[in-house]
């Protein structure tokens, strides 16, 4: 140690630990605060001229310290503004939650230089010394129930750091009071950080708020959605939030908006493709979550995770927690929100970020029920239209028959007899917005597809395909028109009449040639015959390549041509939904001239 | 009489001009001339035309707002372009009787309309046509 090693020695007291203090906890701003950290610690050196010191707090979500001040004399041109994990002696101080105190910093393999005066270097902690955190409970038998558990650790706040120009700067009888006061700072800072999450948190609902009462029914919930996500990200320091969405047959979850610094759009995309689970039968941590309703806060190396994800985004690296998001009026779970961030300064999920993120479940499902509402909504207007044309009507043959030719009582009496026949439709459609189930019988049967779904499909609309100006045909071989399959009519049914709604309501209005819809049934040629196609034919305006992943999406809607048709985007959603139910599905084979939908049913039920 | 009436579902407004026609029929007391649109950009041209010798558009509100009716920004799903419709004409012909005929309640719209002495509300689903044809023809 160098002579001067006693000149930097401590020459304060009780007193003046306690007025820095007393500054401290009557400062609300953060980086404020840290001034004072900064500068009462230094004032308290006897050998300033000879010491420069910085200030730095840990930004969680890019695993930074950002340096926020430093010392007015004699401090150098720092060119950094912030340190990495993993660098140099301040860097491993707040990794390790210790003073680092090195009395000669060339013979410190992890010293790294950012002032050529320094000899010595001091680095301390800001933390908060006992807060509890949550986590799994360490357990090899996996496919167990999972618990978690809480335990008392240290949480970094940020780190102060002193260099000096001689060797053996900082002498042991530092370390007490420098890190009370660090530890005192680590306290206030993490009750004003949380005091803002709060305050942020009720901004974020205060602005959804204020964009449903702007635009009502006119809500694009996936925006509303994907901005909810972005916003509590960044600025309640998650690098990942990611929700997950129960479908309504309850089968599957199903990611449906993710955020992180670290995804672009398309991978994001690509991500939502990858993250669909059967809530029954996968192994994967979000079926667990759903099917067992608790919070959990894995470890890197449980097996529930998607080996395939987990390695393409690189979510080993994280931190994560996956919260359960459940209807309090039905207590089912319906869907997760998952959110992290990076492994590194920080090492635990606090309680403190398990309640913030309970209160984001909740404005999550205040969002969801606001897109309930607002699809029940556009499916009630559906409604509205043929009741009060068929009231129009009864309230006209009432008040006129007399004055009324057959011909034109007749024409009333099918136009209400038509309306009723859309109204069966449109009150299943509510019906299974509302409750996932459609209860018009019959519900199950024999039902051949030629005569009772293909033919009945189109004969129940003729009239008005023939009135709106449409062909209609359809081509089945022979040997297939005998072919019966046990099926819910009712479903398959309201699936043909969603296709038939959109052809009718999508038609290309320049062409008048062009309104044709044609219905083909094939066997299956990759499934030895087990499956019945019928493929859709529809010539109207087509479908946005760029939409083809999102057309199925509940109340999706294409942008394009919101202004050309007016729609409420339930129709291939729930024709989707229901395919699913019946044991098939439904695809899109062509985006336009024509726009192809196949249905695949299966001959026979397993 | 000259009325327009425009509803992209045109049949819902059948019955209506229908009874209006019988009424004015059996009156025989004026000629009824009723025009339809089911698009309110050809409306739209339609009225900049003709707009002088109209007497009453009945309008309704939640329709496709074609070319120049659909805001994006104030109304992503289009509920509303009859009425960006009702504004323009009514820059354009300030005395025209304008009845919006619709299954949309909309606070906002209900208070414009009110504060117009030239256009009435009416809905879709109270509305019948003997009640339309005694509002228009007495």
């Amino acid at each position: 140690m160098g002579s001067k090693a006693n000149s930097l020695q401590p020459i304060f007291d009780n007193s003046q630990l306690q007025k820095i203090m007393k500054e401290m906890i009557c400062c609300s701003d953060v980086d404020d605060l840290l001034k004072i950290l900064l500068n009462g610690s230094w004032h308290l050196m006897s050998d300033k001229q000879h010491c420069y010191g910085w200030v730095g707090k840990l930004n969680r979500v890019t695993n930074k310290i950002e340096i926020i001040c430093t010392t007015p004399t004699h401090a150098p041109n720092l060119e950094v503004n912030e340190i990495a994990y993993g660098k140099g002696i301040t860097a491993q101080a707040l990794a390790e939650r210790i003073v680092k105190n090195i009395p000669d910093v060339s013979k410190d393999p992890n010293y790294v230089e950012y002032w050529s005066k320094t000899k010595s270097e001091i680095a301390i902690p800001i933390m908060v010394e006992k807060v509890r955190a949550v986590q799994n409970v360490s357990d090899d038998k996996r496919t167990k129930e999972k618990k978690t558990e809480t335990i008392e650790c240290r949480k970094p706040i940020g780190v102060l750091n002193f260099e000096s120009e001689n060797i053996g700067g900082f002498r042991e009888e530092l370390h007490e009071p420098l890190m009370l006061l660090c530890i005192f700072a680590g306290e206030v800072i993490d009750k004003i950080n949380r005091s803002l999450m709060l305050e942020t948190l009720h901004q974020i609902e205060k602005n959804i708020q204020k964009r449903d009462d702007n635009q009502k029914n006119n809500i694009d919930y996936n925006a509303v959605m994907n901005d909810l996500v972005r916003q509590t990200a960044k600025k309640l320091s998650f690098d990942i939030i990611h929700v997950s969405e129960v479908d309504r047959g309850r089968k599957n979850i199903n990611l449906t908006c993710a955020y992180s610094s670290q995804y672009s759009t398309q991978s994001i995309e690509i991500f939502k493709k990858l993250a669909r689970y059967s809530i029954q039968d996968s192994h994967d941590i979000q079926a667990y979550i759903v099917r067992d309703g608790k919070i959990e806060v894995p470890d890197k190396q449980d097996t529930r995770f998607n080996k395939e994800l987990y390695d393409k985004f690189g979510h080993d690296r994280y931190i994560r927690a996956f919260i359960p998001i459940i209807n309090p009026s039905s207590n089912l779970v319906v869907g997760t929100l998952e959110a992290g961030f990076l492994n590194g300064f920080d090492k635990h999920m606090y309680e403190s970020d398990i309640d913030l993120l309970k209160r984001i479940v909740d404005l999550i499902l205040k969002t969801m029920e606001r897109h309930r509402t607002v699809l029940i909504n556009k499916a009630i207007h559906d409604i509205r239209s043929p009741v009060s044309a068929v009231r129009s009507n009864c309230s006209f043959l009432y008040n006129r028959v007399e004055s009324l030719d057959n011909k034109m009582i007749r024409k009333k009496a099918k136009d209400m007899f038509n309306n009723c026949e859309s109204l069966r439709y449109s009150i299943a459609q509510l019906e299974y917005a509302l409750t996932s189930e459609i209860t018009r019988i019959p519900k199950s049967g024999n039902v051949n597809i030629f005569t009772e779904i293909i033919v009945k499909s189109i004969e129940e609309r003729r009239e008005r395909l023939n009135k709106d100006g449409f062909v209609c045909q359809y081509q089945v071989p022979e040997e297939l028109r005998s072919i019966n399959i046990n099926t819910d009519i009712a479903k398959i049914m309201q699936v043909m009449h969603n296709l038939f709604d959109n052809a009718i309501k999508y038609r290309n209005k320049i062409s008048r040639d062009s309104w044709n819809i044609n219905i083909e049934m094939r066997e299956s040629t990759i499934d030895n015959g087990e499956s019945i196609e019928i493929y859709f034919y529809d010539y109207g305006i087509g479908i946005n390549k760029k939409n083809k992943d999102l057309i199925f999406d509940l109340g999706f809607r294409d942008p394009d041509i919101i202004h050309l048709v007016n729609g409420s985007g339930l129709g291939l959603s729930i024709a989707r939904d229901l395919m699913l139910e019946l044991g098939g599905s439904i695809e899109l084979i062509a985006y336009k001239d024509p726009t192809i939908f196949m249905l695949k049913l299966l001959k026979f039920t397993r | 009489m000259n009325i327009i009436f425009i509803d992209d579902e045109i049949e819902c407004v059948e019955v209506y001009k229908e009874d209006l026609e019988i009424a004015a029929n059996e009156k025989n007391s004026e000629l009824l001339n009723i025009w339809t649109f089911n698009k309110l950009d050809e409306a739209y041209k339609y009225l900049e035309v003709n707009g002088n010798n109209i007497d009453i558009v009945i309008l309704d509100i939640m329709m496709p707002g074609g070319a120049n009716f659909y805001k994006k920004d104030l109304d992503p799903m289009g509920l509303k372009s009859g009425f960006y419709f009702y504004q323009e004409v009514r820059k354009q012909y300030p005395n025209l009787d304008i009845r919006l005929f619709t299954n949309v309640t909309d606070s906002e719209m209900e208070r414009l309309i009110q504060d117009d002495p030239n256009s009435k509300i009416y809905y879709k689903d109270v509305l019948l046509p003997f009640e339309l044809t005694k509002e228009i023809l007495g």
